[in-house]
């Protein structure tokens, strides 16, 4: 289950931002998923409760518009007209949305592209309901499509027992490698310790990421299903990552620079990465031949992709009727053939692409959500656990 | 010769303006110049002086975590946390190394660039001035890709060097190191330096070069007793020029740097851009921006002593 092979030609969200299109146009056929064998069932149609898509929908996300990956989609959306105006993250996400919001110019943003993650620390950044309207459950009607572990109000997405953020895809992090020059399979992220590594190492030097990495793989924090750091185990998880740092050539600012780096033979793995890149960097350059873990042996994260809707949004229905749809099982298959993540609703599996299918079927992801732990964002105050500006501090001191 | 006469003409009209101005008019004269002055002085106040301001009241203010903002009540602790972290003092001194290799090695290429261009280019002065800004025109990212491409393992300079059997295997230094960070900020200020010192070697007439020979003097005594003095002031700026891009620089260590090797700029663009707290990082700016300054009088300091700068004048 180690091996990526044929799962070329797509992206993922802060990849790739507006190549996403470029490179779509020319994966799509090549999957296979937009041909006759895929009619799309009656009984698939979005439910009659959803409200009907009108105008212009405002989208501020990491890739803006992979979802219009989805044929179906946008046909959906054709149908009446309305139409998706994407916005993309000019750097880090949640200072993103802080900024845009508290310089009035999240006015009329209908949809946020919200890593699950994100709600709760900007719940603690001057309440949610400053940036993202409560879902109303009755207007998502696909809602109850959703796989078991993603579903009901106990989740770090919800507050007060309300849904501020639905999941659409399920992305697990994963050791990447180029297959050539990498012997034996990596089958676990410790694997990239190993001192045949040392200078052949690429470091994706994103603080929360690594945050959550290193609370999974070291159990820092095992009985909680959020990767959330104690305290108290800070110094352990600085060891860990001073650990990678020693192996490491390349400290990438970016999951772009990382593939740079990997196509051009001065790495050979990347720490910190997620199935995306190997497919990326296999569509810039085939030769590298880069594949991804899906089952690390020791350990791994899973990134929640989420949709939310602005708290200011001025298209509130077609909002709904959007997210609904990006619920439905056959615009999952075609986002997250796209994309390379897993779905989050059930009765996708034969809409995937084989090889993704062996990867992140519905069955599959619901096992890695049992197993592994939710990515965090470091909360910005807390007595217990590690905290942004500390997290930030310490991952200073590691790559600096 | 010709030029000899032609800036002597150029510099008998500049004294007799200066006289002419000087002797006539008095307050009325002052009052004209200070207000043609007033628009240069708004625009410089407004755009370089206030941000300034701005921050260093930033720096003396309370913040949080993405915060995005600064409040009261005035506190030292930004700069108390900035002077006692010693991961700032790691970023600190590798800007200082990057900063000054990059001057030293870009005036050690610049000098005799410029001089070249300035006393041997001839008729090909103009056309290769016109190359050296063409060179700046390339954007700043394509320029630290391109150094990837040219120095990496598999890379066109490691490539060469098998090819005609320097090195039998890729040299590793070459790229992800601090020679890359180097040579990538050499070639983006490289012009700017040249040009400075272009404009430096203007005034110094070819014939105080050859009166120098006529008196024997050997080529490395024109330089030293007589090319170094003059150019001595324009120089100094031009290294100034290179020490603040060099240490101030974030993209092209985060790009072409190995671990441990990133700068102090990349920790004020954490504090601005994701952490939100501008406190902080206006702190840690202001810092950097004290540390210029005293540079800066040093080698103010250092011209006068040297008497330098009337050297510059007489010219």
């Amino acid at each position: 289950m180690n091996d990526a092979d044929g799962l070329r030609g797509m992206t993922r969200q802060s990849l790739l931002y507006r190549t996403a299109g470029a490179v779509a146009a020319a994966a799509v056929p090549a999957l296979g998923v937009a041909g006759p064998a895929f009619a799309r069932p009656r009984s698939e149609t979005s439910a009659t409760a959803a409200p009907v898509p009108q105008g212009t929908i405002d989208f501020f996300g990491f890739e803006g518009d992979d979802f219009s990956s989805s044929k179906t989609l946008k046909q959906f959306l054709a149908k009446t007209g309305a139409r998706i105006q994407s916005d993309f993250f000019p750097g880090a996400p949640v200072p993103a949305i802080i900024q845009r919001t508290h310089s009035g110019r999240a006015k009329g943003v209908d949809i946020v592209d919200a890593f699950t993650l994100f709600v709760p620390v900007l719940d603690e950044s001057g309440g949610i309901g400053t940036y993202f309207q409560p879902i109303d459950p009755a207007k998502v009607p696909n809602l109850k499509r959703l796989i078991a572990p993603l579903r009901g109000t106990n989740q770090p997405w919800a507050v007060d027992g309300r849904l501020y953020a639905v999941p659409v895809s399920v992305s697990p992090n994963s050791p990447v490698w180029a297959r050539k020059r990498v012997n034996p399979t990596i089958t676990k992220w410790t694997d990239l310790l190993d001192p045949r590594f040392k200078g052949r190492l690429g470091f994706i030097a994103f603080p929360e990421i690594n945050y959550s990495l290193a609370v999974n793989l070291l159990k820092l924090n095992p009985k909680s299903h959020q990767a959330y750091m104690p305290k108290t185990r800070l110094q352990d998880a600085i060891d860990l990552l001073k650990k990678v740092r020693a192996n490491a050539k390349v400290v990438s600012p970016s999951n772009g620079d990382s593939i740079n780096a990997l196509n051009a033979g001065e790495i050979d793995v990347i720490w910190g990465g997620f199935p995306g890149i190997a497919v990326l960097a296999n569509k810039a350059k085939p030769q590298t031949e880069a594949v991804f873990t899906i089952f690390p042996r020791d350990g791994n994260i899973n990134t929640i992709q989420g949709w939310a809707i602005g708290a200011q949004s001025d298209n509130v229905d077609s909002a709904y009727a959007a997210l609904n749809e990006a619920l439905d099982p056959r615009v999952q298959g075609e986002y997250n053939n796209f994309i390379v993540q897993g779905p989050a609703v059930q009765g996708v599996d034969r809409f995937l692409k084989p090889s993704l299918r062996a990867a992140y079927s519905s069955r599959n992801i619901g096992r890695l959500l049992t197993r592994f732990q939710l990515a965090v964002e470091p909360p910005i105050k807390s007595s217990k656990y590690v905290t942004a500006a500390e997290w930030e501090t310490a991952f200073a001191k590691v790559t600096s | 010769m010709g030029d000899g006469i032609r800036e002597g003409n150029l510099l008998i009209r500049r004294r007799l303006g200066r006289r002419r101005s000087d002797s006539s008019g008095g307050g009325r004269r002052l009052g004209d110049r200070l207000l043609l002055a007033l628009p240069a002085a708004a625009a410089i106040a407004l755009l370089f002086v206030t941000p300034i301001v701005v921050f260093a009241v930033y720096s003396f203010l309370s913040g949080s975590v993405y915060g995005f903002s600064a409040h009261l009540p005035f506190t030292f602790a930004n700069y108390r946390a900035v002077v006692s972290d010693p991961t700032i003092g790691r970023l600190a001194t590798n800007s200082v190394i990057v900063g000054f290799a990059v001057a030293g090695v870009s005036l050690a290429i610049g000098l005799p660039t410029a001089f070249w261009l300035r006393y041997c280019a001839g008729r090909f002065q103009q056309a290769l001035i016109f190359l050296l800004v063409l060179a700046m025109f390339a954007g700043y990212l394509v320029r630290i890709y391109a150094w990837r491409t040219i120095l990496g393992q598999d890379g066109i300079l490691n490539d060469a060097l098998q090819r005609i059997g320097l090195t039998s295997h890729p040299l590793g230094f070459l790229v992800f190191s601090r020679f890359a960070i180097v040579v990538a900020l050499v070639q983006i200020v490289l012009p700017f330096v040249v040009l400075l010192l272009f404009a430096g070697f203007r005034p110094i007439e070819p014939r105080i070069l050859e009166s120098a020979q006529d008196l024997g003097a050997g080529f490395l005594t024109r330089w030293r007793r007589v090319v170094l003095p003059l150019i001595a002031v324009p120089a100094g700026s031009a290294f100034m020029l290179c020490i603040l891009i060099g240490t101030s620089d974030y993209v092209t260590p985060l790009l072409l740097g190995a671990p441990g090797q990133l700068t102090v700029g990349v920790q004020i663009q954490r504090y601005f851009q994701e952490l939100g707290e501008y406190p902080f990082g206006a702190a840690l700016a202001m810092l950097v921006l004290l540390c210029y300054g005293i540079l800066y009088a040093a080698f103010g300091l250092g011209f006068r002593l040297l008497r330098l700068r009337r050297l510059e004048w007489q010219t």
